[in-house]
């Protein structure tokens, strides 16, 4: 059984005057010590996916499915029990550090907060557990930093806090919303090595969410590539870079300038954006900027499994010249 | 953070002469002769000429200004045309009134506030939270005059558990002095709590929105945990300006609620004064309280200084 | 709060102001709160002369809608005159704090720099002088009267209007087509007034009921220190301070001003609160 299992998860967004699907319909898991990405643009559901695992939707959404993590299914726990389990068992990363902190308290005291909470450590046992964090995560100075408030650090010494922050209680889970998006590219690349250093010394699993293909490619096992709130594929990292089966997984490929694959990488912008959320359209969400789309998109396509650990949702596999069975 | 003080400190400076200059503007020169103020339309050529002489009016309006501030600033308020007595001394003793009346109420204030915003904010959007809005909404409307004649007419004339009016002064022992401030701090309190509380519920509900809180959930404190432990001391700065801004408005209320009750602080001193045509009294307590005011704002701006480790650092 | 809004025959009934019922309970005190003022200069139940000692104090019937005072004059008639008083004054106070205000705000958003440093210093200023403050040294220096009032509420007003306006402004001159305006050779002062001024327009209407409030409110409390208006003329803040001596015997003359008061400074803040709804959507979302 896996570490994190998600069957059939919605949201739903419910107002007075419509209700809108934010996520359908996603199933996905997550295994110890495995590295699972979600790829996708903004405004996929990406984010919410990840939310929802922690219990920390905003109002007025509606969730369903299952959610299991550690076999417990935590759409029925109680607020009291989701509490225990949130920085404790799972952690989470956000992706603005510069927000992410709070202004008033230093640095220190962030980290201990969850130890002292969980672990019932008391203020000095924590502070000095939250030094050897500071320690881990390679910061300068530890000590000083304890006490430093989060202005006076960089944007990439605040992410390593956050992470810090996260990793506190030793979780099983880590979920990581777009952990370096909002870092410089050369600190991008120094946080991403250690999360999953860290990653693989606790042996917990990570779902990471990114849009970033590169980062996508060398750090996950398995990606889950997401469009208008649903799966469009999910497979092996491997398999995905190399021969990508949705025209959405493909199209994104040749939007990244540092892919990984042959010589003939040229930059290709997906025409169009993204479209809104709406509960009217029952079609492949994809199809308005497809180049392959067809009438019958206008029908939503099942995800079918393509070989070991592979899904897409298509009408026109064959057709796209990936792999198809 | 030296620059800041040093600038802040200056501004207060300023504005505190600002405040005399206008006061002795409004005060002496406005009204013409101050002396025909004093004893009235009525009074003799030869009673006004000397009066003019005692007072120092043959002279001009400079040289009384600057006898005025160099008497300020040695603490030398003059004296009491009226009571015939140091201006200081008068202040002094009405102070022991009107402080504590400022202060307990100003006190009472930010507890119902902070109970009330906090209650609201934990409560958005639903049954509570509007009940509290609601509630705030006839709080600002209630003038605070009134409000102490309705104490008045429920707790002292039908349920007798307090005097009407009057003070037995703090030699009379602790409790019968603050017995005799309960109803006027309570009177005093209310429209400032109403304002406070909406004070504390926006501001409480801007920072719940803020990525942080978040990320103190994701660490497994519960939504009033985090509220207490993270939004609420961030919330608490602009609430604290609110509180200076409006203890301006704490101590022109008690100019207002001494005269219901008759409490003998600095308010009801300023208005008989007014009766009695006393300027000089009336100049050194204006600027006295002004002064108050202002230094009260000085005070929050230094505290801010305190509570936001961020502006410690800026400049 | 339920108990204030009852059916007024001119509350719109239009189904758009049902979504604004601040706007509408609000809108319906204010109209009867100036309706009773504009009534009264032509006709009162009872006329203010008719004293009648055998009727003082005499508590709420079917002759005297609200009860007689310690002079037996009618309540009602009293209450209708008073709001006239109240109203002129919150007009004023309104007026002296808008326009120098506005124009001040206007002034330090367009020019910026040092002028905008010395207009906000301005404000700190008056901001340390409370309406009552300003009314005692009014009143000490020329005497007390209606006029003071409306000055001392008006001055205190200054600050609040040049703050928002000036905010305001800033954004405003901020935008494209002020940058338009200015690349075509146009003035600050032309700007400010043609394009600036315009767009901050919601905001300062919004303003001008809560100050409308808040001065009728400051005009109760200085006609009861005895610092507003002048006997004879009867004023809501003057009624209560007179009322005072017959708490005991006679408390409905107490309350009834009392709550007068209460409704109309209400109603006006309601009405400020539904046209923010109406008129600035950002700003009442982050309230």
């Amino acid at each position: 059984m896996a570490l994190l299992e998600v069957q059939n998860l919605s949201i739903r967004l419910e107002r007075a005057d419509e209700s809108v699907d934010l996520v359908r319909d996603v199933s996905f898991s997550v295994g110890e010590g495995e590295v699972v990405g979600v790829l996708g643009e903004s405004g996929c559901g990406k984010s919410l996916t990840a939310f929802s695992v922690l219990g920390l939707l905003p109002q007025g959404m509606k969730i369903s499915g299952r959610i299991a993590f550690d076999g417990e299914d935590l759409l029925t726990l109680d607020e009291k029990a989701l509490c225990a389990l949130r920085g404790n068992r799972i952690g989470m990363i956000f992706q603005e550090p510069m927000t992410a902190l709070n202004p008033v308290k230093t640095v220190g005291d962030q980290i201990a907060e969850p130890l002292r909470l969980h672990k019932r450590l008391g203020r000095a046992a924590a502070r000095s557990e939250a030094r050897r964090l500071l320690e881990r995560i390679r910061l300068p100075d530890p000590t000083a930093a304890l006490d430093a408030y989060p202005h006076q650090l960089s944007g990439g010494q605040r992410q390593r806090v956050v992470i810090a922050m996260a990793l506190a209680c030793r979780p099983n889970l880590l979920i990581a919303d777009e952990p370096t998006t909002a870092l410089d590219t050369t600190v991008q690349r120094q946080i991403l090595d250690l999360l999953v250093d860290l990653v693989e010394e606790t042996d917990s699993g990570l779902l990471l969410i990114t849009h970033d293909i590169g980062i996508m490619a060398e750090t996950t096992d398995r990606v889950l590539v997401m469009y208008g709130g649903a799966i469009v594929e999910a497979a092996p990292t491997a398999a995905l870079v190399n021969s990508p089966a949705h025209p959405y997984t493909r199209a994104l490929l040749q939007a990244t300038p540092q892919r990984a694959l042959g010589s003939d990488a040229r930059l290709e912008p997906i025409p169009g954006t993204v479209p809104p959320p709406s509960s009217h359209d029952v079609g492949c969400r994809f199809r308005t900027r497809c180049t392959l789309a067809t009438a019958q998109c206008e029908k939503s396509p099942p995800l079918r499994e393509l070989g070991p650990g592979r899904i897409a949702a298509c009408w026109r596999l064959e057709q796209g010249g990936g792999t198809a069975p | 953070m030296k620059l800041s003080l040093l600038h802040r400190s200056l501004s207060w400076i300023i504005t505190l002469w600002a405040v005399t200059v206008i006061a002795f503007v409004v005060l002496e020169i406005l009204p013409g002769d101050p002396a025909l103020v004093l004893l009235g339309p009525d009074a003799q050529p030869d009673t006004l000429a000397a009066l003019r002489l005692q007072l120092g009016l043959d002279r001009p309006a400079y040289v009384r200004y600057g006898e005025w501030i160099l008497g300020l600033l040695r603490g030398d308020l003059g004296i009491s045309y009226t009571y015939d007595i140091s201006v200081r001394e008068l202040i002094g003793s009405r102070l022991k009134v009107t402080i504590p009346l400022a202060v307990l109420s100003m006190a009472l204030a930010t507890a119902l506030a902070l109970v009330l915003g906090i209650y609201a904010a934990s409560r958005h959007n639903k049954l509570g939270d509007y009940g509290v809005m609601a509630l705030t909404q006839v709080g600002v409307a209630i003038p605070s005059f009134w409000l102490g004649m309705l104490l008045v007419l429920l707790f002292s004339l039908t349920l007798r558990w307090f005097s009407a009016g009057g003070f037995p002064g703090w030699e009379a022992g602790l409790w019968p002095g603050l017995k005799a401030l309960v109803l006027p701090v309570v009177a005093l309190a209310v429209a400032q709590a109403a304002v406070l509380a909406r004070v504390v519920r926006a501001s409480l509900l801007d920072v719940l929105g803020e990525d942080f809180v978040r990320t103190a959930r994701s660490k497994g404190l519960t939504r009033g945990q985090a509220l207490r432990r993270h939004a609420l001391r961030n919330a608490l700065i602009p609430v604290v300006t609110v509180i200076g801004l409006q203890f301006a408005h704490m101590l022109a209320g008690t100019i207002v609620i001494e005269n219901v009750f008759s409490l003998p602080g600095l308010g009801r001193l300023i208005f008989q004064s007014i009766n009695q045509r006393d300027l000089m009294v009336i100049k050194n307590v204006v600027v006295f309280l002004a002064a108050i005011v202002i230094t009260v704002n000085f005070i929050v701006d230094l505290f801010y200084l305190a509570i936001d480790p961020r502006l410690r650092q800026a400049s | 709060m339920t108990a204030l809004a009852r059916p007024s025959a001119s509350a719109p009934r239009r189904p758009r102001l049902l979504r604004y019922p601040s706007l509408a309970v609000g809108g319906a005190i204010a109209t009867v709160v100036i309706g009773m003022a504009l009534l009264s200069l032509v006709w009162t139940p009872y006329s203010l002369m008719a004293m009648n000692m055998r009727q003082r104090l005499q508590a709420p019937s079917l002759q005297h809608l609200l009860g007689t005072d310690q002079f037996g004059r009618d309540l009602l008639s009293l209450l209708m005159i008073g709001a006239q008083n109240s109203l002129a004054v919150g007009v004023v106070a309104v007026v002296i704090g808008l326009v120098i205000g506005t124009a001040l705000g206007l002034l330090a958003a367009a020019r910026r720099g040092w002028v905008d440093e010395v207009v906000m210093r301005f404000c700190d200023f008056v901001f340390a002088f409370p309406a009552v403050l300003s009314a005692v040294m009014l009143a000490a220096a020329l005497g007390p009267g209606t006029g003071n009032a409306m000055l001392a509420i008006g001055i205190y007003n200054i600050p609040i209007f040049a703050r928002i306006a000036r905010g305001a402004a800033k954004s405003v001159w901020a935008r494209e087509f002020v940058t338009a305006a200015r690349t075509a050779g146009k003035g600050i002062i032309r700007i400010s007034v043609e394009h600036v001024l315009p767009n901050i327009l919601n905001i300062i209407v919004v303003q001008a009921t809560i100050s409308f409030a808040t001065a009728v409110l400051a005009e109760a409390a200085l006609s009861y220190l005895g610092l507003g208006t002048q006997p004879p003329a009867p004023s809501w803040g003057r009624m209560l301070h007179e009322s005072q001596t017959f708490l005991s015997r006679a408390a409905y003359l107490s309350i009834i001003p009392g709550l007068t008061i209460v409704v109309t400074v209400l109603g006006l803040n309601l009405l400020g609160d539904g046209l923010r709804d109406l008129l600035d959507p950002r700003q009442s979302a982050e309230r």
